[in-house]
């Protein structure tokens, strides 16, 4: 099967700032990826150019071998680090829109979630807190069965159990055919969830590598190389 | 809860550990099931992928075997599980000899030590 | 999916119209009451009487007002704030987004224009209503009887023109809005910079055509040297009108197709 996101000589300026400069890039299929990098290295970019909330200035960014459309938003799952639903809906207002919006949104399994952590469907989004709303978030997307999970952030501004139970739906939802690219800085808390890293600074990949051959060679945690890559 | 895994080691390897060691304690006994993949990996809190890879080890140790329809389960080869034991035993304790030896202790000072304590733990 | 959209957005706005068409029926309702009751010789009564017209024309004008900025509001908080994160997202195209909401944003304006009339007609009910319809209806008799069907095809026309002018007031509001998303800071001051500018341009261009067209000359000297003042007049209505409409259509369609290009290619949300 072809890879899921495929970058060759991706490039986005802001004007005359180059965000990503000749970005070339392959993830392969059933990993869990992090994308790492200081902030301003273009984790976000990359990840907007993917769900189609930006266009490339020029060079290709194919997902499942298509370029970005209607047919990939299909099948790209994504979270992103701000609340995106109308905080005057109800909870079983918004899975009835991603039901019908999206084929491969499963109800039951967003609704099992949910009552996992006592969350009434009846509720507005108005009356929850920002933790309880990004959790809310988390289940609508991982209820998808998509070929790609693109989480910008999914950890950060939250609490050391919700990160637990982040991390826990990260994995257990986890589906061998499909991807889960996470772009994050909290590395220390997603190491051992991960497959393999990708490290981006100014732009470019400055390195890829499974996240045990790291640990092999160079017998360090990633959380150490990353700050010895991106020291100040 | 998470099984504690250390950040400079590969977590296959010490997920493997942690599997090697509960068939030698006797937590997971000779020709018990072993959940699925995905159950252990969320018990472990790692991804599927990794835990996958341990198992493999594992089961290319002879530690584990897989039965195609019914799952995984422990080996009954409970001499192999002895000598694993024996030598796991005998790597804690050289371990444990170059720790004393750090701290200034030599092989023969390090013994008198321990058949001391040991005399005190028995009374 | 645009069907999917469509019920969606109405979802998401009736809650917002339909208080306020409740509102208005209230303040309609109450301002017949006022209007019907008669308390001879009382100033307080008059007085008061005079302020709720005041009010109730104010109320008129409302209605409108708030249609327009919910109209804007909705595109606006939707697409070009934090909500755009989901909806430029969805399996959707972005032509598909714009369709959706003008539609129901132009159901909602029709709506408005219908319960505003309606409740003219409520007010003035039983005070010469009936009069004034009938008025209209012979006129519009005798035009037939003198010029044959002309007279329904300038109404028709006409009612075209007003039709079409709706959609595009609520696309020109829309691609001021996208223009206004291209920078990053003073967003609603560039649209309604924007807007504005659009105006400007437009009623240029509209003044250039006819000075240079001929259209205006023959027309008025026509008019003015006519056996028939009326006819001329009705015909001259006619034919500005369509020109009217072929603008409205034209601005229409490339307000569509420059709003459709910037928030697939230029979207910049933050």
């Amino acid at each position: 099967m072809n890879p899921i996101l495929e970058c060759r000589n991706l490039v986005k300026k802001y004007g005359y700032k180059e965000a990503l400069s000749n970005l070339d890039l392959t993830v392969e299929r059933g990993k869990i990826v992090g994308l790492l990098g200081p902030n301003g290295s273009g984790k976000t970019t990359l990840i907007k150019l993917s769900n189609g909330l930006l266009s490339p200035t020029s060079g290709e960014l194919l997902i499942d071998g298509k370029p970005v459309g209607v047919e990939t938003k299909k099948i790209v799952s994504y979270l992103p680090e701000r609340t995106y639903l109308n905080s005057w809906m109800k909870v079983s207002n918004i899975i009835d829109f991603f039901t019908d919006f999206y084929d491969n949104f499963d109800k039951n399994k967003a609704y099992e979630m949910l009552e996992r952590l006592h969350i009434n469907p009846k509720d507005q989004l108005k009356t929850m807190s920002k933790g309880t709303k990004e959790k809310v978030q988390l289940i609508l997307v991982m209820s998808r069965k998509a070929d790609l999970y693109l989480l910008d952030e999914p950890i950060g501004g939250v609490d050391p159990a919700a990160r637990d139970y982040i991390l826990n739906t990260i994995i257990s939802n986890y589906n061998p055919d499909g991807t889960i690219l996470i772009s994050t800085h909290l590395i220390s808390d997603i190491e051992q969830i991960l497959d393999d890293v990708i490290f981006i600074q100014n732009g470019t990949i400055i390195k890829t590598a499974s996240v045990d051959d790291i640990r092999s060679q160079e017998g360090k945690s990633i959380d150490t190389l990353f700050r010895e890559v991106f020291r100040c | 809860m998470a099984w504690e895994l250390k950040p400079d080691r590969p977590i296959y390897i010490q997920l493997l550990d942690y599997i090697k060691l509960g068939i030698i304690s006797g937590k997971y006994l000779p020709g018990d099931k072993l959940p699925s993949v995905r159950d252990l990996a969320e018990e472990a809190s790692v991804n599927p992928n990794t835990m996958q890879k341990a198992l493999v080890e594992l089961e290319r140790l002879g530690m584990v075997y897989t039965q195609r329809t019914s799952g995984r389960f422990i080996t009954e080869d409970t001499e192999m599980i002895n000598k694993i034991k024996e030598t796991v035993a005998k790597e804690k304790i050289v371990e444990f000899f170059e720790s004393m030896e750090k701290l200034g202790f030599s092989p023969k000072e390090t013994i008198q030590i321990i058949e001391n304590e040991a005399k005190e733990i028995i009374l | 999916m645009l069907g999917k959209l469509l019920k969606h957005e109405l979802k998401a706005t009736s809650r917002h119209f339909l208080l306020l068409y409740a509102a208005f029926f209230i303040v309609t309702l109450f301002n017949k009451i006022c209007f019907e009751v008669t308390i001879t010789n009382n100033k307080f009564w008059f007085t008061f009487q005079n302020i709720m017209i005041l009010l109730y024309i104010i109320f008129c004008a409302a209605i409108f007002v708030i249609t327009i900025i919910l109209i804007i509001n909705r595109f606006y908080k939707n697409l070009v704030c934090d909500e755009g994160y989901l909806m430029f997202t969805l399996p959707v195209t972005v032509s598909e987004h714009i369709f959706s909401k003008l539609l129901i944003a132009y159901l909602w304006f029709f709506l408005s224009t219908i319960i505003f009339l309606f409740s003219i007609c409520l007010i003035v009910c039983g005070h010469g209503l009936g009069e004034f319809f009938n008025v209209i209806f012979e006129f519009i008799m005798q035009s037939k009887n003198y010029y044959g069907n002309e007279i329904f095809v300038t109404m028709i026309v006409f009612l075209l023109v007003i039709l079409i002018q709706g959609f595009y007031s609520i696309l020109q509001i829309y691609l001021s809005i996208a223009v206004g998303q291209l920078v990053n800071k003073h967003r609603i001051i560039t649209s309604l910079a924007v807007y504005f500018g659009i105006n400007f341009i437009i009623q240029n261009i509209v003044c250039m055509f006819f000075l240079f067209s001929n259209l205006l000359e023959p027309v008025v000297s026509n008019i003015l040297n006519s056996s028939d003042w009326l006819y001329s007049w009705i015909h001259y209505l006619k034919n500005l009108s369509l020109f009217q409409m072929i603008f409205d259509i034209i601005f229409s369609v490339a307000a569509f197709l420059v709003t459709n290009y910037i928030l697939s290619k230029k979207l910049n949300l933050e």
